[in-house]
């Protein structure tokens, strides 16, 4: 057995060695540096590189800038590096550049950067380019984007979607795509010049990104990518000296790392176990804002099922009847325990983008009675008005026999525990469902069942990425035959049946052809057809958090700011606005004490608080009884006597009031009546190290004789001066002058003198 | 030697199946790296056909000939050492795995080492010791290790040894998770190389802590059947030292049928600890590996699992031949 012990004492040596090799691993020490740190995933290098175009491409949040922020809540763009732009009939769009904007490596932004951002977005064949016919370049700061057709898209993916790009990276490929432009080959067509081009163009690996954003590359490893402040940037130096994007592969340390406060932001939709751990954190503030895409049921309103047998889901009244069957409150606590908004009416988009386009009036009118709230008795009922009747196993019958019994086909966006949740309360009110969970990549497919209808319900999705409401419809024109809704439809207000296709493809001609009045007319009819029809039924959305970690940075918008709701989506462009305007500064500890301890107070009360940078705080000191303020040291340094200061906070502060004691100076005249004190007789407080000058007038009849300091003579001069050290008494000695010499030597005068006179008059009498 | 060339042919002979095998299986799972992309993006929000376009003009590469054509294609490109390219990341499939292979390695061979080593030990310990406090505790504690997942036992690591007792913390960048300290530039440098052993403590623990019950349980009762035979008493009443009893006897014997299971476990050194690699945001291949499958990336899947079907085989050949050295009974035939 000895040989044993031998071998396994240096095994467990090694291991506990490993186990606390942190005493001996590397420590070094940190840099005294503002850092701010978010969570990002990403494929480190060799995959991860940094063409802006390719696949895999390391998070350029804040090298690169899109040219504006654009405000979804209110459809504002707040000019950036585009100062500003014009719109001339829906077809000339004028951009004018900010200049003196510099890249990362020191050379101008200019016009040609945007054009070759855009000719090399062209490789892409990006929507925008359906329009575009062109892009000149007028000065070294204003373009031109010429487009084919009018269009009100354009504009959205000029100003915000796309980020500018430098030329020094991208300006040879747009060169070229421009020359083959020239040449008469299309992108659109795959003609094999461009192809190759867009190989090429995607296989471009960067060393480094170059950017005119606030921060620029330092460094990236497996664990984080090190963005340093742009000293040149335009907006001015920021005040966060690196950003740490980290990257937490595992969810659980993330966030556990999260719920101790080691990020300083983080955006997610979590569950609500993550969410119950920042709930209550002093350093994080959480803001949530609902996301524009949500979940939705798709329904197969086609009168037979694929194999032939008739779907009772044709009849408007059994959609009706599971809208009013679902309570959507409970499924989405289901699915998102940590928050999801239903949605209000069954208009099948965005609610968010309810507003945009119908008025209240319309909503009043026309859609208030299709909210769907939870009323299974209603649902019950509708199914009964059909002739519906329940069978022995609880399940309702069309009249033809046929049992409300469907599938209800999903792949990645609803939780399968909602799916059971609303399969649960369906068979409540008498109709089955079963849930079936597919491949996403198989059921989303272009081929796949969900966009060729092959399901009794479906479920996908409402709203879209971008916020271009014709998207929401775009989808729809895609669905309604896919799924069977019938496309001749009627609303309560116009006489004649309207084509829903139709529609759809006219409205979205606007601005060319459709007027705003028109499409708004559009979008109100197919709101009335999609609630009353039911043709999907919008469940809810889930609600995106952002965590903001108050104790280390301040300058965060207000809660109620619309800025916020613009978050949920395009975060990143959204998030980097605080970054690009730089609002977001460090918070510093500002340590406010007092001395001696009880000598005094402050307002704001002696402590340590977090000030954001900038920040002026005012400060005032109150001195307890027996003291008396004396002055502040702001870091040590004297900074005045005012007993009210305000300090600028621009690093880790202190600010020490300092208070001194006061003593007594008690001053007496001795006798009273004989002579007085400047100042006068009485008690006197003075600090410690106060030197008081008291002078001493005799009255009429006195003179004044000593001072007596606590009763010990202290000179004969009227005028002392004393040094405040301890409670002192000093007393003005004066003393009476004798009366009699008032008047006895006036009188010896006179005497003499009368004397004197009688006597030189006998003389001149004796004389004569 | 015949037989030295018939289990080389039958090496060859299993790569090239198994190549066949993982080639055809992986393009018969549900969903393609397009429309897995695709998929993404639709549930962002974009309609299907916007989708797919944006898809196909950022993926460079999209496999599109008849499925014969690929796999002969890809069959010469491995006998030529090409093993083709990333779909979803655009990079050779070799730099992928020349960069991911070595961390992986490093890794897991020291892992491994620490958990054959202690598992034969404290085996061979509680055999002798069996029915004692040590054998029911080391019974228990490594039926249970084994049980639970890795990517738990990796999780509870993190989180009990570094962000709660703070043992492997970094005050400023939390728990101590990684290849090195992203603040260190990679060289040969004693800090470098420090902090890679640093920064490799917990994975391996938690891979150690994962697989060691299991050799535990193995030397256990193989030591147990050996401390039975008869040549072992003869050995003890020829008065023979313990230490050599143990060591010659009963060890060399008792550790013979682990080599099997070792030289499988070396084959899979290759294949890394997906789970560990992945919750410690380890650069190794087994990150590679998960990452791959769920995007459907043929070529990345393919080209892992060659590696790892090689190693496998290649340490079940070597085992095989050493054998007949560790155990002078077996011979070639």
């Amino acid at each position: 057995m000895k040989i044993m012990a031998k071998v396994s004492i240096p095994l467990m040596a090694l291991l506990l060695l490993l186990l606390f090799s942190p005493l001996v691993g590397v420590s070094l020490a940190q840099e005294e540096k503002i850092v701010f740190r978010r969570p990002w995933g990403y494929n480190p290098p060799p995959v991860g590189h940094w063409n802006y175009f390719a696949s895999g491409c390391l998070p350029t949040w804040l090298v690169y800038e899109p040219l504006t922020h654009y405000f979804p809540a209110n459809g504002s763009y707040l000019p950036h590096l585009a100062e500003n732009w014009t719109y001339e009939d829906y077809m000339v769009f004028t951009l004018k550049l900010r200049k003196g904007v510099k890249w990362h490596d020191g050379s101008e932004f200019n016009a040609t950067d945007i054009w070759a951002t855009w000719h090399c977005i062209y490789l892409l064949k990006d929507r925008a380019w359906y329009y575009l016919k062109n892009i000149t370049i007028v000065d070294s700061h204003t373009l031109v984007f010429y487009m084919k057709e009018k269009n009100d898209y354009c504009p959205f993916y000029i100003l915000w979607h796309w980020v500018a790009l430098p030329r020094m990276i991208y300006g040879d490929i747009a060169r070229r795509v421009y020359e083959l432009i020239k040449q008469g080959y299309d992108i659109f067509a795959d003609e094999k010049p461009f192809v190759d081009l867009r190989t090429e163009m995607l296989n471009l690996r960067p060393e480094k990104p170059i950017g005119t954003g606030p921060f620029k590359l330092k460094s990236v490893s497996e664990t984080e990518i090190v963005l340093e402040k742009f000293e040149e940037y335009w907006r001015g130096v920021p005040d966060i000296d690196e950003v740490h994007l980290v990257r937490v592969t595992a969810t659980d340390v993330l966030w556990a790392m999260l719920s101790e406060g080691l990020f300083d932001y983080h955006w997610a939709i979590p569950t609500k176990e993550q969410h119950d751990l920042m709930v209550g954190k002093p350093y994080w503030k959480i803001i949530g804002v609902p996301r524009p895409v949500g979940i939705t049921l798709y329904f197969n309103n086609r009168p037979t099922r694929p194999d032939g047998s008739p779907n009772p889901l044709y009849y408007k009244e059994v959609r009706q009847a599971i809208a009013y069957g679902i309570n959507r409150t409970e499924v989405a606590y289901v699915q998102y325990p940590a928050g999801a908004t239903p949605a209000k009416y069954n208009v099948g988009f965005n609610p968010a983008g309810l507003y945009a386009v119908l008025n209240q009036s319309f909503i009043d009118t026309w859609l208030k009675d299709f909210t769907y709230d939870y009323n299974p008795a209603k649902a019950e009922e509708l199914l009964r008005k059909i002739g519906c009747t329940k069978g022995p196993d609880g399940i309702y019958r069309m009249p033809d026999g046929t049992k409300l019994e469907f599938t209800m086909k999903a792949a990645g966006y609803i939780s399968i525990e909602a799916m059971e949740a609303i399969a649960a309360q369906l068979s409540k009110i008498g109709i089955k469902v079963t849930p079936i969970w597919m491949d996403s990549a198989v059921f989303f497919s272009p081929e796949g069942d969900f966009y060729q209808g092959r399901y009794d319900i479906g479920v996908g999705v409402y709203g879209g990425a971008a916020f271009s409401f014709d998207e929401y419809y775009h989808k729809y024109l895609h669905l309604y035959p896919g799924h069977g809704m019938n496309k001749i439809q009627r609303v309560p207000w116009r006489a004649e049946p309207v084509n829903v296709t139709e529609l759809i493809l006219y409205a979205q001609t606007y601005p060319a052809k459709c007027t705003l009045e028109e499409r708004n007319e559009i979008y109100a009819i197919l709101s009335y057809i999609t609630c009353s029809e039911v043709p999907v039924f919008t469940l809810y959305s889930p609600t995106a958090y952002m965590y903001l970690n108050v104790h280390t940075f301040g300058g965060w918008p207000d809660p109620n700011d619309i800025y916020w709701l613009g978050l949920g989506s395009y975060e990143a462009h959204g998030s980097s606005y605080l970054f690009r305007w730089l609002m977001i500064k460090p918070n510093f500890d500002l340590t406010i004490s007092v001395s001696p301890e009880g000598g005094g107070t402050t307002s704001p009360a002696p402590g340590t608080t977090r000030q954001t940078k900038g920040t002026k705080v005012t400060v005032t000191a109150t001195p307890a009884s027996g003291f008396a303020f004396k002055e502040w040291r702001l870091d040590g340094v004297s900074a005045g006597t005012s007993p009210t200061i305000t300090v600028t906070i621009d690093k880790k502060t202190s600010l020490e009031a300092v208070f001194v004691p006061m003593f007594g100076l008690t001053i007496k005249v001795t006798p009273s009546e004989g002579g007085s004190t400047s100042p006068a007789p009485g008690t006197y407080s003075y600090v410690m190290g106060d030197k008081v000058t008291v002078t001493a007038s005799p009255a009429f009849g006195y003179t004044f004789k000593e001072w007596r300091l606590d009763g010990v003579s202290a000179g004969t001069s009227p005028t002392i001066t004393v040094t405040i050290d301890a409670t002192h008494t000093l007393e003005a000695v004066f003393e009476r002058i004798p009366y009699e010499l008032y008047i006895g030597v006036p009188v010896a005068i006179v005497v003499i003198a009368l004397a004197a006179f009688f006597l030189l008059r006998r003389r001149r009498r004796v004389k004569a | 030697m015949r037989w030295v060339i018939r289990r080389l042919i039958t090496a060859a002979i299993t790569i090239f199946a198994s190549i066949t095998i993982v080639f055809f299986l992986i393009r018969v799972m549900p969903g393609n790296p397009i429309d897995v992309m695709v998929a993404q993006l639709i549930m962002q929000g974009l309609d299907p056909e916007e989708a797919y376009r944006r898809v196909l003009a950022i993926v460079p590469f999209v496999p599109t000939d008849p499925l014969w054509k690929q796999y002969i294609d890809y069959m010469r490109g491995v006998l030529s050492g090409d093993l083709g390219r990333s779909i979803l990341y655009a990079a050779p499939v070799t730099q992928i795995l020349i960069y991911g292979i070595p961390w992986t390695v490093f890794l897991i061979s020291i892992s491994l080492i620490i958990s054959f080593s202690l598992g034969i030990v404290l085996g061979m310990y509680i055999a002798y010791k069996r029915g004692g406090i040590l054998d029911r505790f080391f019974s228990v504690f490594s039926s249970v290790t084994r049980a639970i997942p890795p990517y738990v036992i990796a999780v509870l690591v993190i989180i009990i040894l570094g962000v709660q007792l703070k043992l492997f913390w970094d005050p400023y960048r939390g728990p101590i998770i990684g290849p090195y300290d992203p603040r260190l530039k990679p060289g040969f440098t004693l800090e470098f190389i420090s902090s890679v052993f640093y920064y490799a403590t917990l994975p391996i623990l938690s891979y150690v802590l994962t697989t060691f019950g299991i050799w535990v349980l193995q030397m256990k009762s193989s030591t147990v059947s050996v401390l039975g035979e008869y040549y072992i008493m003869a050995a003890e009443a020829r008065g023979l030292p313990e230490r050599r009893i143990v060591i010659s006897y009963v060890g060399r014997n008792a550790i013979l049928p682990l080599f099997t299971s070792l030289a499988i476990a070396i084959g899979h050194i290759f294949s890394g600890s997906v789970f560990i690699e992945t919750v410690f945001s380890y650069p190794g291949i087994g990150r590679y590996i998960s990452a791959s499958i769920g995007g459907r990336d043929y070529m990345v899947i393919s080209g892992c699992f060659l590696i790892i079907t090689i190693a496998v085989v290649l340490s079940n050949l070597i085992a095989d031949l050493l054998y007949s050295k560790l155990d002078p009974r077996i011979r070639f035939r």
